[in-house]
């Protein structure tokens, strides 16, 4: 990422995640249920990656009410990441709580809210963490628990729900809308306002890449949220086949040409001079793509 | 004084702290302002950079035994630990081995928070090339473990107000507070009656025992059923019509994978009136679940699996596809799908 033309920033994962290397090795049932143990906060998401493939693999789709169901897991997952994301990680960058840990050491400058201001979007943090919760019990009425659910499987859902338990659902989901859109939204404006300068820093060409997102039939042709790339201001069709691996940067073996996921080697080289990260970089179409749900528009 | 609590974040997904986020009362809220103080915390903690190391280097240089040092994810011990830098501390890289041995040398108590932690669980599972293992493995005093992928809040919380108000609780064999780990998933699973009646589930969402489907809770010992997960007795895995995959178990994963081949029992040679053969087939079960765990222990072959060839994985796609029958799944008859998902 290049900075103004000044200087390059680097953001990178210390930690190894060897569960990819795990896979070559396991029961592919099992996958849905260990993919999940990738990451903490969007485990239902690997889940669900884990049993598309599977059922790619074995050419089967779900019926409508699993897809639905699945649906309807990884969305309220999706809820809690982005209220635990915005509240308890970034939250407190523009936000100062009060005088105790977690909350210092902070940064010492830059704050710019108003004090009430600050009391107010703190009280929201402490709220945010039960209706983070309440995201997560909608996961778990669904998929067992939450994090690492078990709801989500190849071939459908496994929770058929009854009326106590739609309204259940429906009830914790008329809460959580009413969080969002009273709470959550304003106070994302009310940063994005006063720290409006942020949005200069770290620019990059627009380049954003979806693979779509809960899909409103069996056949996964329609979504809620439509796949689709971004690239010169054109929104154009995805190419599956386009994303490479780009290991330069990366703890490990860097092959002369990018390969695709699934031919390309895993070979760890913990001590690689210039590498800064254990997550292997995607490319599509060789260039740099922001992934992630965002609606195409027009 | 609310007791100090150093956490850290070795090789895992982060799914402990955020199970602990879960927790109802108290809530994460409650627990950090009230009943526990998160010195060190990476997950929450407001602090970046090289400003985090304040609370470190304070409690190293505070006085032994003013901390519990609570260890998420385990510890992988290759190429000198470098396949776990937690920060760079000084210019260099600090190590989750160096983290961990250096801050158990202080703590009051060391706890295991989470299979990987315990264990080593999905993040030390074969062929484990980062040859990932437990605390209690690089760490040279008692830990204690409280497993669970991810751990429950109230194990992990209780534990912890235990050892701060009453000091250590009474611990199995393998550390684990009994309170929580004192008895099967099978013994008090609310599908026992049906286990016992032989009315066994064929696919996952069917409401009966889930035996036949791979269910470990005959071998893993939680208290799950009862306690169940997220908010007030929300669901559990079973009940959500899956099995339990022995999330909790010392070998989880790999011992306990198939998660969908169930363990072995014995088939009766002749034929049994339906109401008796569940009860022969039970008793019959818990004999094999026993011979079956003792041979995994000489033998250690659950986890021993070889590379899949071309042919295995066909076979495999045929299982899958066996294993979504068609009244689970449509299946389509035309052209192979394309990968991807448009």
């Amino acid at each position: 990422m290049r900075t103004g033309g000044l200087r390059n920033a680097a953001s990178g994962l210390f930690s190894s995640v060897v569960l990819s290397f795990y896979f070559v090795a396991v029961t592919p049932g099992d996958v849905p249920y260990l993919a999940q143990r990738i990451c903490g906060i969007c485990a239902a998401a690997h889940a669900t990656a884990a049993a598309c493939a599977l059922e790619d693999l074995a050419g089967i789709r779900p019926p409508q009410n699993g897809q639905i169901l699945r649906n309807l897991i990884l969305a309220a997952e999706t809820l809690q990441n982005h209220i635990r994301h915005f509240y308890l990680l970034a939250l407190p960058d523009y936000v100062r709580g009060p005088q105790t840990r977690p909350f210092t050491p902070r940064y010492r400058r830059d704050y710019r809210l108003l004090p009430e201001t600050e009391v107010r979007l703190m009280a929201h943090y402490f709220e945010a963490v039960d209706f983070a919760r309440i995201a997560h019990e909608i996961v778990a009425a669904l998929g067992g628990k939450a994090p690492h659910q078990h709801g989500i499987l190849a071939g459908g859902a496994s929770v058929p729900p009854d009326g106590a338990l739609l309204l259940d659902l429906k009830a914790k989901l008329e809460r959580l809308a009413r969080f969002v859109t009273e709470k959550m939204l304003p106070d994302a404006e009310t940063i994005a306002a006063t720290y409006q300068d942020y949005f200069e820093h770290g620019q990059r060409p627009l380049r954003l890449l979806t693979f779509g997102m809960f899909p409103t039939d069996p056949q996964r042709t329609r979504f809620c949220f439509p796949n689709g790339a971004v690239k010169d201001n054109e929104v154009q069709a995805v190419e599956v086949n386009a994303v490479v691996e780009h290991l330069r940067h990366a703890y490990f073996e860097a092959p002369e040409n990018e390969e695709v996921p699934g031919r390309a080697a895993t070979l760890p080289q913990p001590n690689k001079p210039g590498a800064y990260s254990w997550i292997k970089a995607p490319r599509y179409l060789l260039e740099a793509f922001k992934g992630g749900l965002w609606r195409v528009s027009g | 004084m609310r007791p100090k609590i150093i956490w850290l974040t070795t090789n895992s997904c982060a799914g402990d702290i955020l199970s602990l986020l879960n927790a109802r009362h108290p809530s994460f809220h409650q627990m950090t302002t009230h009943y526990f103080e998160f010195y060190f915390e990476p997950f929450t903690m407001a602090a970046e950079g090289s400003s985090v190391f304040s609370g470190v280097d304070n409690a190293l240089a505070g006085r032994a035994g003013d901390y519990i040092l609570v260890v998420e994810g385990n510890i992988p011990t290759a190429a000198k630990g470098r396949f776990c830098v937690l920060a760079y501390r000084n210019g260099r890289p600090w190590t989750a081995l160096e983290a961990v041995k250096e801050l158990a040398a202080k703590a009051r108590y060391v706890v295991a928070a989470g299979t990987c932690a315990a264990f080593g669980g999905p993040y030390a599972a074969r062929p484990n090339p980062t040859r990932a293992k437990p605390v209690s493995t690089v760490v040279p005093q008692k830990v204690i473990n409280v497993p669970g992928c991810p751990v429950h809040p109230d194990w992990l919380a209780g534990t912890l107000y235990h050892l701060a108000a009453h000091g250590e609780p009474e611990l199995d064999p393998y550390n684990r507070p009994v309170t929580y780990f004192g008895a099967t998933v099978h013994d008090r699973c609310p599908r026992r009656a049906a286990f016992e009646d032989g009315c066994f589930a064929t696919q996952p969402g069917e409401l009966g025992c889930m035996h036949r489907l791979g269910c470990k809770g005959p071998v893993t010992y939680a208290d799950c059923p009862q306690r169940q997960w997220c908010g007030e007795y929300t669901n559990w895995p079973v009940g959500a019509n899956t099995p339990c995959i022995g999330c909790a178990s010392p070998a989880f994963p790999d011992g306990v994978s198939p998660f969908f081949e169930h363990l072995p029992d014995f088939k009766a040679p002749f034929s049994l009136p339906a109401e008796r053969a569940g009860l022969l087939t039970g008793a019959l079960t818990a004999l094999g679940i026993g011979v079956h765990l003792a041979a995994n222990i000489v033998t250690d072959r659950l986890g021993r699996r070889p590379k899949m060839s071309h042919k295995a994985r066909r076979r495999v796609a045929r299982a899958v596809k066996n294993f979504c029958p068609a009244s689970l799944s449509s299946r389509i008859p035309e052209k192979p799908l394309e990968a991807g998902p448009t």
